[in-house]
C-alpha cells in the first residue's frame, strides 16, 4: 500500500500529489521534493546501474521510515511513489503501480478538455490514483 | 476558396487554427505512444522518432529523408506527402496546398514540445507532393 503517489511536470512542479490521510502530508511532500535531485542525477548519470533505457528508476534513496521509488516518462513527467517500510510493495508490484499511474496520466492528457500543466480536476484520474493507493496488491 | 477563409478571417488564420489543433493532437499522441518505449535520450533520437514512428502513425509510411546542419535545424522530407498525393500539381493550387500541411506541422510541433524540445516548425512545398518540414530547435543543442 502506497502512502503517497506524486506526479511532477517536466519543470519539476508538482502536478498532483496524493497522500494517505493517516500520514504527515508535509513530510511526504518534502520527501517528494528531495527525490527530484536524485531523479535528475539518475537521469544524467552516464554509467547507470539500471538499464539506461528503462523508464522505471527503482528505489531512489534509503530512508528509515519509507521506501521511495521513481519513474520518468519519455515526456519528462516524473512519478514518485512512497510506501512505508512496514508495508512494502514487491518489486514487480512497484513497476505495475507506476505503469498504472502512467496509464491514468495518459488518459488525462488525451482528454481534450484538460490543458496540460493545469491543476488536475479530472474525476477518473483522481479516483484511479486513489484506488491504486488503497490497493494491497497490484493486479 | 472564399468559404472557409471568410469564416476564419483569411488563410493565415486558417493555418494557425489547424496548427493549434495539430499541436494538441501531437502532444497527446506522443504521451500515449511513448508509454512502453525505451527512453529516448538525444535530440537527434527524438527527431528520428518523429521521422520514423510518428510519420508511421500518421501516414503509415516513414519520412523519406532527414537532413541537419548540426546546429539545431532539421529538415524532414516526404516525397509523397499523403494529403497532397491526390491534389493536382498545377501552380494555381500551390497556396491551397499549404493548408493541407498545416495540421501536420502542428502535430510535429506538439510532439516535439512534449518530448521537451520546443521548436518552430515550417513546411515548404516546392514540388508537390514532396514536402519539406523544417524544425528549428529553440535552444541550441548541447
Amino acid at each position: 500500500m502506497a502512502v503517497c503517489i506524486a506526479v511532477l511536470t517536466k519543470d519539476n512542479c508538482p502536478l498532483y500529489i496524493a497522500c494517505d490521510p493517516n500520514e504527515d502530508s508535509l513530510k511526504l511532500h518534502f520527501l517528494v521534493h528531495t527525490s527530484i535531485d536524485v531523479i535528475e542525477e539518475k537521469l544524467n548519470s552516464a554509467t547507470a546501474a539500471n538499464d539506461p533505457r528503462d523508464l522505471y528508476l527503482g528505489q531512489l534513496y534509503p530512508n528509515e521510515d519509507y521506501r521511495i521509488y521513481g519513474y520518468v516518462t519519455n515526456t519528462k513527467i516524473k512519478i514518485v511513489v512512497i510506501e512505508s517500510i512496514s508495508n512494502p510493495l514487491k518489486d514487480g508490484d512497484a513497476r505495475q503501480l507506476f505503469s498504472k499511474v502512467h496509464g491514468a496520466y495518459i488518459k488525462l492528457v488525451c482528454n481534450p478538455f484538460y490543458s496540460p500543466g493545469s491543476p488536475v480536476t479530472s474525476q477518473p484520474f483522481l479516483s484511479s490514483v486513489a484506488s491504486l493507493m488503497r490497493a494491497k496488491t497490484i493486479a | 476558396s472564399s468559404g472557409i477563409n471568410a469564416e476564419y478571417g483569411g488563410p493565415d488564420q486558417v493555418v494557425q487554427c489547424m496548427e493549434k489543433l495539430g499541436y494538441r493532437v501531437g502532444f497527446s499522441l506522443i504521451e500515449k505512444a511513448t508509454k512502453d518505449e525505451a527512453r529516448v535520450k538525444e535530440d537527434v533520437d527524438i527527431v528520428k522518432y518523429i521521422c520514423k514512428d510518428l510519420w508511421n502513425m500518421l501516414f503509415r509510411k516513414q519520412a523519406d529523408n532527414l537532413k541537419t546542419n548540426h546546429t539545431g535545424t532539421f529538415v524532414i522530407q516526404d516525397n509523397r506527402f499523403r494529403f497532397l498525393t491526390r491534389v493536382s500539381q498545377s501552380e494555381q493550387y500551390k497556396q491551397r496546398g499549404e493548408l493541407y500541411v498545416a495540421f501536420t506541422c502542428g502535430v510535429v510541433k506538439g510532439a516535439l514540445a512534449n518530448f521537451g524540445l520546443p521548436c518552430s516548425v515550417t513546411a515548404e512545398i516546392d514540388m508537390s507532393p514532396t514536402v519539406k518540414v523544417t524544425l528549428t530547435l529553440q535552444q541550441p543543442p548541447i
